[in-house]
């Protein structure tokens, strides 16, 4: 009785429990895995796995904590105007913090870690390309033709580095996948090596890499020959800038010259004829390669939240251009405005300048969106002051310069009224090229006439019309026409900040009194300008050492003293 | 589910030798059972009547013979008859609440017996896990108690919210005092590990994701399981520590109808006292002209703004006090019935809880209410059903609804810039500043200003036009209990089943509306529409969202008592267990059912009650590791020593008991917050990269091999070697009882190793160019005390008691995989867990020489004299972020304490619970840069020239980013340690002829309190506890304070 008992039990508990599960009960792993292996087994998978580099690319121009700064900021082109950190810790020379205190992707860490990603996808799919069994069809779908995805590996790989060697100097070489287990404190490769790297992949890769003309419509976006040509092109021009050409060596000047004739003479590109809607258009014969992303609706915190004046219901007007930038548009005679033969009138300073400050800066009175743009202070009779709606000195949300930049605001675009614009990220467009051109050219041989002419070219652009350069400039003069050419032409595009850097001109440009605009409206409905020093925290820090980043302090820590950081940081 | 616990032998060798040590061990136990028959001499009956200590007849004490398992249950009117082997045999009377008493019959046939009230506590009967039951006296593992009784004192919806001081070892922060989710987070014996912390808890057996919401009428008692001794049986998921709460269950006796109200009237414990506007505007003029910038209003602005001769325009408004009122209800009832026959015992229960808000009471166009609240109802049914002599089942439903209600809800695509919670509405009162609108126009159109700062949306409009929530929460929590002994085959053998089955449903609904705001020119008195408030809307569809959860949970096995040769006291258990939880989670790493199974073994011996052997043991493993690497083994051994018992301490008078016990073990904490982290993950993603015509690009879907860069439950590196945190504790622990039991003192001594702590990589190189796999490399220690004294006299009619409880644990991080190479004084490595960083002040700026003497302050150039200075702790003359040290605490407190004075006279009681904690810090921190620029009154106080020397606030600055006063420094961070009143009690219980003539049982009145006086030296007027952490997209100063809680009840029993 007793054992029976106790058997039933026993018998019945392990009876249900063997019976109900046939199956380990802790076993339940999620299904459908994608080993890697059939990943690399199957040529579209690898291709989806090789464009996912791309991604890594740096590819907006308002990037720094998520939203709220660029490298405009950082140089003499614009402040923020409510002091965002990302960029105000630029201003102070204090990139270790910019760093390591911006969350979403900063320029030093940021870009380190994404462009390792990158290199480290561009790695993968290079070791994996002879294990793919590539289809032999005919026509084969263009995403999976090998040569082409190799190209574009490489001409990815070289970008990755290009990023990285323009703002660290040389960096460690990384061209294999390292496992989990390997050390990859590996030393870093001198700043000509890493040029070397880039180039010798960039030849690779031009030569696969298909023609713009070849490029389907639908294919907008990759990399042709073009690109990568231009890349070359701009590789070797600051490759021969002085913070990389101690020596200044001459030949040096003359291959980045020939480079970008090499884009030229592919006669594939063109001058757009409007500079007004640059960024605005959906294809150009100027776009030598862009990020091809839908158009910014009306929510898009790059637009409402960084560029938009409040008084369009923007929530932070911060991207404000500078005095200094502003100064820099020549008169429509091609006389600087501090040419006291220029006719430019302090009290009038809008008008009759470059067009192309119009289409970069939004200025006070000006009429935009179908308004006055109001960014003055009145004193009223009984001693109150009354301010414009797009400016209010007490609230950071309104601009600090009397300035809003217009290409990071298109006209378009009316929050919460009419959305959706484009502003393209453009990876290379013609007159960059010719202003590459120009500028090595010049250095190299100088200011012969092809110089002339790739120069001329930009300020002919239909709605510019500037005339030409005088004849007879020296080769310093030229040098200057170039770089405030450059300075204009390429406003806000992300490149100023980096051309500072490789001209070493910091101290000079960057660490420069920064001006702002004072605008008071009187009685009489007129204005009064003035030109006016800003306070002290948007004046700018610039040192000599700070014409490379730091090594991202994090990883010196890391590094067993293998990876040693730049001098003064 | 899979219905019943299957042994998993998989590959273990471990558990087969387990295994075998308990058969051996069964087997020993059978020996002595044939062999030790010692019966019988002169039988005898006793009978007699077991009442309680105010002479009530007890039912339903258990009278058993010492040393054997006989034993027989008093009747409906507490009268026992038992049959004894011998007149010399002693009665052990034990009934749980009431502890346990053994008599020596000594040839007597009438026993009566009274059952005190705990009075001495060593025979009270602690719960601990899987249902076991042990004598406090006999324990050897570190574990405390709270009665329910205790509990019912605090008129706190929640009841995480009554534990703080009542038991040592526990630390309560109670973050938000919203409606609804005011729960404190509970820490047993503060952290060990920076992941989760959290202890796990069970009611009635099973584990459950929390005990908050249980009413509190239903609460028999809470158990804190500490050690490795106690909590070792829950293996891989015990090292945190185990909250055991036990549901009252009915006794033997009539029906007893019990009711018992409460009504509550709520305040805030604290809230910030906003400055008017005319104060507020002119410290704004001065912290323009400090900055050398003009004033931006005129004297005669300010004139207006302090004469209110303007109130349209230079408007005078304390936003919290308009929208917010002082007192709100909360009120609780509940009414349970108990009872119970030979056969069949219950106890059924029936609760309400209605919690008011903060709000004031507001009309809405939308017809939206514009105050918040929570509705609980509770729902209980205990059943235990002698089936036979042997035989017992138990059911216990518990289920409950509840309500929770705010306005304003939200906006759908909105982002996480949401006023979803409370909270959030509450921060943009708090920046609403005095002088910002009117609330409305004189029309009744609502008021706004865009200029006074982003998004100062109108409060008023906020609360009552812009939308709904409503989250409803369903419970319902089974358990089935089977009780057989099977004295008939082995003596003292139990075979045990103990089944869940909850469900959980949550669901939450949400209707938004939008409201058309004016703006009215003070100059020009023009009324325009404001451009962020273009239109009025009313509410709109129901968007809602639901989901839930089932949990299954089954122990079975056999439990095992006996004692032989009246000396040796033995007691095992073995069970296996399975736990399987389905539902939470929407993305395939997340859905797949959370599984769980292992064995639970437990010895314990004892000779005499003086020496005692104990060791525990869980086997069990999760779904969440690698096959193979599933099962932990979690040993612990304990042992005491009743030191009192022994011959030479016989004779001292004033000691009545003394025992040292200590334990050691290992222990596992399986919550990774993360799943399936030992596979190597994959993600096909559709929004890839886009190429081809601007004007439609397509999108080409990416592959990311685990290699990619997102988080790495998505698409990481695997690894294979994931594992559970391991937790190795040690405890120590001394009980002692003095002078007739008057005196009580307690106290233990313990440490963690807490190892396996799963960390990101942080030494891994980022040219490694995707993510490291995380690893558990992490380490902490963690150590502390604690200690209890209680002392209770009786005079006469008078009662006179202390309680005085220290808790405190302190923790070192030994490793968080950081770079060798960062400097020592920034690292987490050697800190406590949370610890703050920041600068280091030296008082303040007193001139502009005082500046441009001192370190440059690099993330402001404008510091003027007033602003503090810092300290330039790296010494290159530079104050950067480089030169922030660990200040001050952590957020949770080292240190909590209490001490509870009582007094009785008679029916009257009164206990007051002082609880305060110390060594805490609090970085909620209120200045001028807020986007309103609200100010407050302690700003009054600022540096300026004049008041120099006795300044306590820094000069004030103009709204910026560029101020350097609030970056993170020991000035801001505030010192949080307080002292409360946390809970006070007056109670009367009728006189028993009163009472007599209504015909009632019992009448019990009381009056009390819960938050009634804080000390603190927290400058932030709020609850030194509060912090916003809920809603991180606002600030943390976004917080709804604490409820200071006035409250009176009554209990009748029928």
């Amino acid at each position: 009785m007793k054992a029976y008992q106790l058997y039933t039990i026993i018998f019945t508990v392990l009876l249900s429990g063997l019976s109900s599960c046939s199956k380990d009960f802790l076993d339940r792993t999620p299904g459908a895995a994608l080993p890697e292996d059939a990943v690399f087994a199957d040529p579209t998978l690898a291709s989806q796995y090789a464009i996912n580099a791309y991604t890594y690319l740096v590819d907006d121009y308002v990037r720094f904590d998520d939203h709220r700064g660029t490298t405009s900021q950082a140089s003499d082109e614009a402040v923020s105007g409510n002091l965002d950190r990302s960029v105000l810790y630029l201003n102070q020379g204090l990139f270790h913090d910019h760093s390591e205190r911006v969350a979403a992707l900063n320029d030093i860490v940021g870009i380190w870690s994404r462009e390792y990603n990158g290199i480290n996808i561009t790695n993968m799919m290079l070791s994996k390309m002879a294990v793919v069994p590539w289809k032999v069809e005919d026509p084969r779908p263009a995403i999976t033709v090998p040569e082409r995805i190799e190209a574009e590996m490489r001409f990815l790989r070289a970008f990755f580095y290009f990023e990285l060697v323009k703002r660290f100097g040389g960096v460690p070489i990384v061209d294999r996948v390292y496992d989990v287990n390997e050390s990859i404190d590996i030393p870093r490769s001198s700043y000509t090596d890493c040029v070397n790297f880039i180039l010798a992949d960039l030849d690779k890769a031009q030569a696969k890499l298909p023609a713009v003309e070849a490029l389907s419509l639908a294919e907008n976006g990759r990399a042709t020959k073009g690109a990568a040509l231009a890349l070359k092109a701009r590789v070797l021009l600051y490759a021969a800038s002085a913070l990389n050409n101690e020596g200044n060596d001459l030949s040096k000047w003359a291959s980045a010259a020939a480079a970008a004739k090499e884009v030229m003479d592919l006669n594939s590109y063109s001058l757009q004829p409007t500079y007004k809607d640059i960024l605005n258009v959906p294809t150009s014969t100027e776009y030598i390669m862009m990020k091809v992303r839908p158009t910014r609706t009306n929510t898009d915190g790059k637009i409402i939240d960084f560029a938009q004046s409040p008084g369009s219901a923007g929530q932070n007007g911060q991207m404000n251009p500078t005095q200094n930038h502003v100064d820099l548009y020549e008169m429509t005679n091609g006389k600087a405005i501090t040419d006291p033969t220029s006719g430019y009138d302090p009290q009038k300073p809008y008008a009759n300048r470059d067009p192309r400050m119009t289409w970069n800066v939004i200025y006070n009175d000006e009429t935009y969106q179908s308004r006055k743009i109001e960014m003055w202070s009145q004193v009223n009779a009984n001693g109150t002051v009354t301010y414009g709606r797009d400016f209010n000195p007490n609230n950071p949300i309104y601009t600090a310069t009397r300035y809003y930049c217009r290409k990071m605001w298109p006209e378009v675009y009316i929050n919460k009224v009419a959305g959706a614009t484009y502003i393209n990220f453009l990876f290379f467009r013609y007159a960059e090229v010719l202003l590459n051109y120009a500028e090595a050219q010049n250095e190299a041989v100088g200011p012969d006439a092809s110089v002339y002419t790739a120069i001329n070219q930009i300020r002919k652009r239909g709605d510019v019309n500037m005339p030409d350069l005088p004849a007879g400039l020296s080769q310093s003069a030229m040098r200057d026409r170039i770089r405030n050419e450059r300075a204009v032409e390429l406003a806000f595009e992300d490149h100023r900040w980096y051309d500072i850097m490789r001209w070493k001109k910091g101290p000079e440009i960057v660490a420069q009194p920064i001006y702002a605009m004072n605008v008071v409206k009187n009685a009489n409905n007129t204005f009064t300008y003035s030109k006016v020093l800003m306070s002290q925290n948007f004046q700018k820090v610039f040192r000599d050492y700070m014409h490379r980043y730091p090594i991202p302090r994090s990883e010196v820590y890391k590094s067993q003293g293998i990876l040693l950081q730049n001098p003064g940081w | 589910m899979d219905k019943l616990y299957k042994v998993n032998l998989y590959g273990i060798s471990v558990i087969k030798s387990w295994i075998g040590q308990a058969v051996c061990k069964l087997l020993f136990v059978l020996l002595f059972c044939t062999s030790f028959n010692l019966y019988a001499q002169q039988p005898i009956t006793v009978t007699g009547t077991v009442k309680d200590s105010k002479g009530e007849p007890l039912p339903g004490v258990s009278v058993r013979i010492k040393d054997s398992q006989a034993g027989t249950t008093a009747d409906v009117n507490g009268k026992y008859s038992i049959r004894l082997p011998n007149a010399n045999a002693t009665l052990v009377f034990s009934f749980i609440g009431f502890g346990s008493q053994e008599i020596n019959v000594a040839g007597k046939t009438l026993i009566d017996v009274t059952m005190g009230d705990n009075a001495t506590g060593l025979n009270e009967v602690v719960v601990l896990g899987f249902n076991q039951q042990q004598k406090k006296s006999s324990l050897t593992a570190a574990v405390s108690t709270v009665s329910g009784r205790e509990i019912l004192q605090s008129p706190t919806a929640n009841t995480t919210n009554s534990l703080v001081g009542r038991v040592t070892g526990i630390t309560a922060v109670q973050r938000s005092g919203a409606p609804g989710s005011d729960g404190a987070t509970l820490n047993v014996r503060g952290q060990s590990t920076y992941n989760n912390s959290g202890a796990i808890v069970v009611v009635d057996g099973i584990e459950r994701p929390n005990f908050g919401d249980i009413d509190p009428n239903e609460i028999e008692n809470i158990s804190v399981l500490k050690d490795a001794a106690s909590t070792a049986v829950y293996g891989i998921r015990g090292a945190n520590g185990v909250i055991v709460v036990t549901t009252k269950v009915g006794r033997i006796g009539k029906p007893k109808v019990n009711y018992t109200g409460n009504f509550s009237l709520q305040g805030y414990t604290g809230i910030p006292k906003a400055l008017n506007a005319y104060d507020n505007t002119r410290l704004i003029n001065e912290g323009l002209r400090n900055e050398g910038l003009a004033p931006r209003w005129t004297d005669a602005e300010l004139q207006k703004f302090k004469d209110g001769s303007d109130p349209l325009g230079y408007p005078d408004l304390n936003w919290f006090d308009y929208v917010t009122r002082k007192r709100y209800p909360q009120t609780q009832h509940n009414v349970n019935i108990s009872g119970g026959t030979n056969v069949i015992r219950y106890a059924v229960s029936a609760g309400y809880l209605y919690q008011g808000g903060i709000f004031e009471k507001f009309d809405s166009p939308f017809g939206i209410n514009s105050q918040p609240d929570f509705k609980r109802y509770n729902f209980r049914s205990n059943v235990d059903i002698n089936l036979s002599k042997s035989l017992t089942v138990s059911v216990k439903l518990g289920g409950r609804l509840e309500q929770r209600y705010q306005p304003a809800g939200l906006r759908a695509a909105s982002g996480n810039f949401s006023y979803d919670n409370l909270e959030g509405m509450i921060s943009r009162i708090l920046q609403t500043p005095s002088f910002a609108y009117p609330v409305m126009l004189p029309d009744g159109r609502i008021a706004q200003n865009v200029d006074v700062g982003t998004n100062i949306w109108n409060p008023l409009a906020v609360i009552t036009r812009w939308g709904t929530r409503n989250d409803d929460n369903n419970t319902v929590e089974s358990t089935f209990n089977l009780n057989w002994k099977l004295d008939k085959v082995i003596k003292g053998l139990t075979f045990t089943t103990n089944f869940g089955y909850d469900s959980y449903f949550t669901s939450n609904t949400r209707r938004n509306a939008i409201w058309a705001a004016y703006t009215y020119d003070r100059q020009t008195g023009a009324v325009t529409l404001s451009s962020d408030r273009p239109r009025d809307e009313p509410l709109s569809t129901l968007i809602s969202e639901s989901g839930g959860t089932l949990r299954s949970n089954i122990q079975t096995g056999f439990n095992y008592q006996h004692t032989f040769g009246k000396d040796h006291n033995i007691s095992a258990l073995l069970l296996g267990t399975r736990q399987l939880i389905n539902g939470e989670g929407s993305v395939q790493y997340t859905i797949p059912p959370r599984a769980a199974q292992g064995l639970v073994g437990r010895v314990t011996y004892n000779f005499r009650e003086k020496y005692f052997f104990e060791a525990d043991a869980g086997y069990n493993g999760s779904e969440n590791f690698a096959k193979g690497k599933q099962y932990g083994f979690f040993p612990a051994v304990s042992a005491g020593w009743t030191i009192s018992r022994e011959n030479f301490l016989k004779d001292v008078k004033w000691l009545d008991f003394l025992k040292i016990r200590g334990s050691y073990g290992k222990v596992g904490n399986d919550q990774l917050d993360q799943r399936f982290l030992f596979l190597t993950n994959y993600a096909v993603t559709a929004n890839g990269v886009q190429f081809g015509q601007v004007t439609s690009p397509t999108n080409n879907q990416i592959i990311y091999l685990p290699n990619g860069t997102g988080i790495p439950a998505v698409n990481g590196l695997g690894n294979s070697d994931i594992t559970w945190e391991t937790g190795i504790k040690r405890n120590i622990g001394f009980e002692s009882e003095f002078f007739d039991h008057h005196l009580k003192f307690n106290v233990d001594f313990f440490d963690e190793k807490r190892s396996d702590i799963l960390t990101d990589r942080r030494s891994g190189l980022l040219q490694f160019g995707h993510l490291y796999p995380s690893l558990n490399v992490g380490r902490v220690y963690n150590k502390g005390y604690e200690a209890e004294l209680d002392y209770q006299h009786k005079v006469g009619d008078f009662t006179l008691g202390l309680n005085t409880q220290i808790s405190f644990s302190r923790n070192r991080i030994d490793n968080a995989d950081e770079p060798l190479g960062s400097p020592d004084y920034q690292k987490l490595q050697g800190k406590r867990i949370g610890q703050f960083f920041g600068y280091k002040t030296d008082g303040f700026f007193t001139s502009a020489e005082d500046i441009a003497r001192s370190p440059v302050v690099t993330f402001t150039d404008r510091s003027i004299p007033g602003d503090l200075k810092y300290v330039d702790v790296n010494g290159d003359n530079q104050i950067t972020t480089d030169d922030r040290v660990a200040i001050g605490y952590s957020r949770n407190p080292e240190y909590t304490y209490s001490f509870t004075p009582r007094l009785a006279w008679k029916n009257i009681a009164l206990s007051v619970l002082f609880q305060g904690v110390a060594n805490v810090s609090s970085d909620v921190f209120l200045s001028e840069q807020n986007n309103g620029q609200q100010m407050y009154e302690f700003m009054l106080d600022r540096w300026t020239p004049a008041t120099a020397a006795t300044a306590t606030w820094p000069a004030i600055h103009s709204r910026s980013s560029s101020y350097p006063n609030y970056q993170l420094n020991d000035f801001v961070l505030q010192n949080a340690s307080y002292l409360k009143i946390r809970n006070a009690e007056l109670s009367w219980t009728l006189p028993s002829q009163w009472i007599k003539a209504l015909k009632l049982g019992s009448v019990r009145v009381f009056t009390n309190g819960q938050n009634l006086h804080t000390w603190t030296k927290f400058k932030m007027y709020v609850d030194p506890e509060n912090v916003n952490l809920s809603n991180t997209s606002f600030s943390k100063q976004s917080l709804y304070p604490s409820s200071r809680i006035y409250n009176f009840g009554v209990n009748i029993q029928f």
